[in-house]
């Protein structure tokens, strides 16, 4: 299996918050429990679904991601830019962005 | 201005009172996200990527310098200190928290604005000619008749529930500054050959994934009936009107599947029924709505005011941003000056809570307190003096805010995109950011001529692409980002939809494409061509050629 993630919305402030290993939620991706078969994937989906029951979280769901020499880095662009921040502005960017993600990256 | 009476007022606070409780039971558990989500749309809180989303009518556009304030004590206290203008006369806030929206609800009550109906099945904040009541050329002030149809559609129970969203857009005159051509009902005012206020009615426009061009369903229509017809026309979609399935449920569908005759039949008949009902608009009621926007005590003055006609003399810059930034105001020795949100490399419609304390100052000092939002994504100045058209520059300009570039290369409409949106395939704001700086220069500009460039970060089409001259639609391909272009697009009474040229093109290459076709374009234009004349002239190859490097063949 790919690896993966489980992500989600905080229900009182909307802001993306992934899974820990510690159940708790986390803010930054490097901070994320990566997940690495199946079965680990579907016990800990269903544990997130249960913290939406708690009001914690909304919209559970899994990401999946590359790591490359501990450097976490979600496959899909769109993922990307929920992790690191809105791409056109840089000064609300959360943890290390990856390059392609930098506004300068491609020339004007 | 309209100023709230105590049943908008009372109104609006109700609302805010049932969102409050909604928003604690849905804190407290009692209220699952499924049964939440659509109250929460209901008041224009969606949750985007990042975080929630609060979309904010400024209805037809019109807004004063206190509400702009208070927007701007929102985007301090509630957001990241700023505040972004939409297409449809909204603005966002991109960063609310949940357990904080009733408190902004509050605080827009407080000054008479509110989210109510800027999402959801419903009729959406209704938009107009942002120069209503103010521009030489207008047959009537759009502003009224849109406050009527906005009272009449605020929590319309018949219509709280359509096949889909439903948007409005009212035209002062026959020059369209509002696309009201590719709205679910655009209204155009209308004079008849004995000097009688009507409308022209058109029906079925949008854009999306089926772009239409509105269909005229009745040429003039007696001002008094205004309410019934389209009450007639929202009927008539309300019953018949797919729901099957929301890619066909939007009335242009309707229009399309039943053809405008047979719709016109049955909205013809449902009107004959109501037409004398208490829809039909009393002229009292029409004088008291058209009060409220009374001109305001003009002075007593003369165009060409010579210290105005010194300063375009002196000063090069100011000259260009009179040029371009500056419409004929009705009244003698007044203009109305539109503020680009576009500065070199910005991104479109984006306003900082300092920009919007400067701008409500403005807006007291020289423009009587009012402003209005465009669907281009820009903010006018209703009522500057000439006299005082210099000086309100020079403070533009010391906030970024004096961009002499309306209409040009870099006065782009772009939406949010997937920086933001949680629905878009690729990234829109960076495309424009790209853009807008290669194109700096605005002598460069200025040479180009008139150029709508419109950018969407997914085929709902926020961003227009369709219809603007050059239109850049972003596109998913195997999760990369890639960048179809059409051509050809119009807004306006010449109403067109874009032709797409060809394959779309990595993003790495879409700002160089730009630049190939406007390079086309000035290789071939003729004497006082804009870029869609002589698009009109020539047709798709000649740019298709030059984008794709294939040799162009002129037949002999």
């Amino acid at each position: 299996m790919t690896l993966q993630m489980i992500t989600a919305n905080c229900l009182a402030d909307g802001l993306v918050v992934y899974q820990a290993a510690d159940d708790s939620w986390c803010s930054l991706i490097q901070d994320a429990e990566v997940i690495e078969d199946e079965d680990a994937l579907q016990a800990r989906l269903s544990q997130a679904k249960a913290a939406e029951g708690n009001q914690a979280v909304v919209g559970v769901y899994e990401v999946e991601v590359t790591e490359d020499e501990g450097c976490i880095r979600p496959v899909r662009l769109r993922e990307r830019i929920r992790a690191f921040g809105p791409t056109s502005h840089p000064e609300f960017g959360r943890g290390q962005a990856p390059e392609d993600l930098s506004p300068t990256t491609i020339s004007g | 201005m309209y100023t709230y009476d105590e049943f908008d007022h009372a109104l609006v606070r109700e609302r805010t009172e049932q969102f409050r409780d909604q928003v604690k039971r849905r804190l407290s558990g009692e209220l699952t996200e499924d049964a939440f989500k659509p109250l929460r749309l209901m008041n224009g809180l969606y949750l985007q990527l990042h975080a929630y989303m609060l979309r904010v009518a400024i209805p037809y556009g019109t807004f004063s310098s206190n509400q702009l304030r208070q927007l701007a004590m929102i985007a301090r206290k509630y957001d990241r200190g700023y505040g972004h203008f939409t297409t449809r006369q909204n603005i966002q806030f991109n960063w609310p928290k949940l357990s904080d929206v009733p408190d902004i609800l509050d605080d827009l009550a407080a000054v008479e604005m509110h989210a109510i109906q800027t999402s959801g099945n419903c009729i959406r904040n209704v938009t107009a000619d942002q120069f209503a009541g103010v521009i030489a050329d207008e047959v009537d002030d759009s502003r009224v008749w849109a406050e009527i149809v906005r009272q009449w559609s605020t929590f319309h129970p018949e219509f709280a529930y359509l096949p889909r969203k439903f948007k409005f857009a009212f035209s002062a005159s026959e020059h369209d500054r509002a696309a009201v051509r590719f709205h679910d009902i655009g209204v155009i005012a209308k004079r008849n050959t004995e000097g009688d206020l009507g409308f022209q009615i058109m029906v079925g426009g949008g854009l999306g994934r089926t772009p239409m061009i509105a269909k005229t369903i009745r040429r003039f229509l007696p001002a008094q009936h205004l309410l019934s017809y389209i009450e007639a026309i929202l009927r008539v979609y309300n019953l018949i009107g797919r729901r099957d399935n929301k890619y066909k449920a939007r009335i242009k569908i309707l229009v399309h599947e039943l053809g405008i005759d047979e719709l016109s039949g049955l909205v013809e008949a449902e009107w004959e029924r109501i037409r004398e009902s208490d829809l039909k608009l009393p002229d009292s009621e029409i004088q008291r709505i058209r009060d409220q926007f009374a001109a305001p005590e003009y002075e007593d003055l003369n165009d060409d005011d010579p210290a105005f006609a010194a300063h375009r003399f002196e000063d090069r810059d100011f000259a260009r941003w009179v040029s371009t930034n500056v419409a004929p105001h009705r009244q003698a020795g007044y203009a109305i000056a539109t503020i680009s949100l576009k500065p070199e490399g910005g991104v479109p419609g984006d306003v900082t809570a300092d920009q919007m304390d400067v701008l409500a100052g403005l807006g007291d000092q020289y423009s009587l307190g009012e402003l209005r939002a465009t669907h281009e994504q820009n903010i006018v100045l209703p009522n500057v003096k000439q006299t005082d058209l210099y000086d309100l520059w020079l403070a533009l300009k010391a906030e970024n805010l004096g961009t002499a570039n309306l209409g040009l290369v870099s006065d782009i409409i772009v939406c949010p995109g997937m920086d933001y949106c949680g629905l878009a395939t690729a990234r829109s704001i960076p495309v424009a950011q790209r853009v807008s700086r290669r194109f700096a220069d605005l002598d460069r500009q200025l040479d180009i001529g008139e150029m709508k460039l419109k950018i969407s970060g997914c085929i709902n089409a926020c961003g227009h692409h369709h219809i603007g001259h050059i239109g850049i639609l972003g596109v998913d391909r195997k999760g990369e980002e890639f960048y179809q272009i059409t051509l050809g697009g119009s807004a306006g009474e010449d109403a067109t939809v874009g032709s797409i040229i060809g394959p779309a093109l990595p993003s790495d290459e879409v700002v160089d494409g730009f630049e190939t076709l406007i390079g086309t374009y000035l290789d071939l234009r003729e004497e006082g061509e804009r870029f869609l004349d002589t698009y009109r002239r020539v047709g798709l190859a000649p740019f298709k050629a030059a984008l794709y490097q294939e040799k162009l063949h002129v037949a002999a």
